[in-house]
């Protein structure tokens, strides 16, 4: 189906794109890589008066270094983070969440902030960006501001993003020596959204787990932390029966949605199985 | 899918049920409603839920399809469609009201049908986003109630004009007795008429805005009159109150003549400065002269019941919505009384409702109609005129 008309801009710069969302009308929306809005326009569930469209913004593309931290550019697609040496080195994590985001094509034009941005709960990189405690910059008419990965999720499909803000960088934690990672994903056809999706990041210390870092995907409305898995990862020895034991406490104050791919208690079976197994090949079982 | 919820109000039975069927006062409890109209048990009124990048409004009506005085259970039956197509909802909300010693509990049940495509997006998110809808209700509506209990006995009154019976009248005069405390619960119903049935012209939509601010003002303002039980200076507060708001059912055409305006002018010394002071100027105008047009809302408001939420809200929209009551004054029809009473005490009163929903289709029907004819009226006009031409000629070369 063809959109309703709305307005256009594509701007250059960060400034010129908040002024074109601040001039933009009542209902602006933005366009990072289009994959889940042009869907949605098309389907006219949504028909934004303005679109500003972000993929001539330069400055908003790329990685780099700062320190400890890798920012990254909110339009960097899921291809450049595929290809990026300084991802390749210090952010594995991500990337393996990223190649299993849809296909080749959608990777391509989607972008690594419109995904954290639309917020999707089956969505694979909030959970991730989540369990790196990524700090999300945001631009808004009044000067930038930073917030942790923790409140930047809020609901379904709304982060703290305000009315005339945009997303321009996400800066994320260097994993270095003694990190392993992995990115388990549950999904029944290729290139399907997750069902549940289990993001670990386990630190070893002499043969012991020092730090355990473990995001869900699509356990709620929005990513959530398997806290006491973390708690219970801490300190032990490195053998199956330490993670499958921490594993199984994966689900524990969480609250799936019931829907056709899966009941919630099966989610939460899901949660478990899928802790066990990403954090066994984080710690390198 | 059936969604549940339960919560608890600190009110009594008896005043929970009263607020639950008022349905202009628990409508805005629903985020992103609107009421349009409001006709016996019958209503009109929109609903927009924001998800994300998609924005539904569904515009439609629903009514009480049960009222159980006795069970202490409603039903409401509601439907509505997207306003772009985007399919329809419908929804059947039990709510059942159960005393617990000085609290109330409330279950509702509903059961909620979504066609077309929200229903096909978002793997099963509409449940979910139906169930926040609705706990986010079941919060205001408690909050809603809770402030009701302060209010008390004024509430009450001012609930009983409100409840939707034709026996109104009666309920009315032995709430009258309450004096200052009724008069401001009449003009808050007279104010809410205006609300509910105000027509489509853009300043009648604004006298509407106008009349639900200053309904809640009186309801404020009855408030205090009947925690002082009748005192001759809170009366005089109230009274300046009442005048004002009473000056926005003017505009309002379809208000009958008052039954419970006439009553609470017997019994009131209040009401009866009043109520002649939407008309034309008694004493009561004399006293409200300051506080009249935008002022009285903001005014009145903090004065009213600094505890009540409704009012302040209503001093925040005060000053906004205000400044486009003049121009609702002036497209009144003069040959009405004032104080327009309660429309919603007469459910045969004939509805003016806006109904966009349905129009929408005929119209582009009738538009493209229109554009064919216009399209085909210059060649027509063209060959009418080149077939003359030959027939001209014809004429001539047999000559």
């Amino acid at each position: 189906m063809i959109p309703a008309p709305f307005a256009y801009a594509r701007p250059t710069t960060v400034e010129e794109a908040l002024q074109a969302i601040a001039d933009g009308g009542e209902d602006v929306k933005v366009l990072a890589g289009g994959q889940s809005l042009i869907p949605v326009m098309r389907l006219r569930l949504a028909a934004p008066e303005t679109l500003v469209d972000l993929t001539r913004v330069a400055e908003l593309r790329g990685v780099r270094e700062e320190g400890d931290e890798l920012v990254i550019g909110a339009m960097t697609t899921h291809a450049d983070v595929l290809t990026d040496p300084l991802l390749a080195q210090y952010g594995q994590l991500i990337v393996q969440a990223t190649e299993t985001v849809a296909d080749r094509q959608v990777r391509r034009r989607g972008t690594f902030g419109g995904a954290l941005a639309h917020a999707d709960p089956a969505g694979d990189l909030p959970a991730v960006a989540l369990a790196l405690d990524a700090e999300f910059v945001l631009a808004g008419p009044g000067g930038r501001r930073t917030v942790p990965a923790a409140e930047f999720f809020v609901d379904y499909l709304t982060t703290t993003l305000e009315e005339g803000e945009l997303l321009v960088e996400i800066r994320v934690p260097k994993l270095g020596e003694g990190w392993g990672v992995r990115y388990e994903k549950f999904n029944r056809v290729a290139q399907a959204w997750s069902i549940v999706a289990v993001a670990a990041a386990v630190r070893r210390e002499d043969g012991r787990i020092a730090e355990a870092r473990i995001g869900l995907t699509n356990m709620g409305p929005t990513p959530l932390r398997a806290s006491a898995t973390e708690a219970a990862l801490v300190g032990v020895d490195v053998s199956m029966e330490t993670v499958t034991a921490a594993a199984a406490q994966a689900a524990e104050g969480t609250s799936p949605s019931n829907d056709l791919n899966a009941q919630a208690d099966y989610r939460q079976h899901l949660a478990q199985v899928l802790t066990r197994r990403a954090v066994a090949a984080a710690v390198g079982l | 899918m059936q969604l549940e919820n339960a919560f608890t109000v600190p009110v009594p039975i008896d005043e929970a049920w009263r607020v639950l069927l008022d349905i202009e006062r628990i409508a805005p409890c629903m985020p992103g409603a609107a009421l349009d109209s409001v006709t016996g048990d019958d209503f009109t009124g929109r609903v927009k839920v924001k998800l994300g990048p998609i924005n539904l409004t569904y515009q439609g009506k629903a009514s009480f399809v049960e009222k159980d005085d006795e069970a202490h259970r409603a039903v409401i039956d509601a439907r509505g469609k997207d306003q772009r197509g985007n399919g329809t909802a419908a929804a059947v909300i039990t709510a059942t009201l159960a005393a617990e010693g000085d609290t109330t509990r409330v279950d509702v049940l509903t059961d909620l049908n979504i066609t077309g495509r929200p229903a096909q997006f978002g793997r099963g998110v509409m449940t979910d986003v139906g169930n926040k809808l609705l706990g986010q209700f079941a919060d205001k509506l408690s909050a809603q109630l809770a402030s009701g209990d302060a209010e008390g006995d004024a509430t009450r009154a001012a609930a009983a004009v409100g409840s939707q019976e034709p026996t109104v009248a009666g309920k009315a005069t032995a709430a009258a007795a309450k004096g200052a405390a009724t008069t401001a619960g009449v003009v808050e119903e007279a104010a809410a008429s205006v609300e509910g049935v105000a027509g489509d012209t853009p300043a009648a939509g604004a006298a509407k805005k106008a009349g639900a601010a200053a309904k809640k003002t009186a309801a404020a303002a009855a408030d205090k009159a009947a925690s002082a039980e009748q005192s001759a200076t809170p009366a005089k507060k109230a009274a300046p109150a009442a005048s004002a708001p009473a000056k926005a059912p003017v505009p309002d055409p379809l208000a009958p003549p008052a039954k419970s305006t006439p009553t609470a002018a017997d019994t009131a010394p209040a009401a009866g400065d009043s109520a002649p002071a939407a008309g034309d100027t008694t004493p009561a105008t004399g006293d409200a002269a300051p506080f009249s047009g935008t002022g009285t809302v903001e005014d009145q408001a903090p004065d009213a019941e600094p505890a009540s939420t409704t009012a302040s809200d209503a001093a925040v929209g005060g000053p906004r919505k205000a400044p486009s009551k003049p121009p609702a004054g002036t497209t009144a029809p003069p040959n009405r009384p004032a104080g327009g009473g309660p429309a919603r005490s007469t459910p045969s009163a004939p509805q003016r409702t806006l109904t966009p929903a349905e129009p929408e289709p005929i119209d582009l029907l009738e538009v493209a109609g229109g554009a064919a004819f216009t399209r085909y009226a210059a060649p027509a006009a063209g060959v009418t005129v080149l077939a003359l031409l030959i027939a001209l000629l014809v004429r001539r070369r047999r000559r």
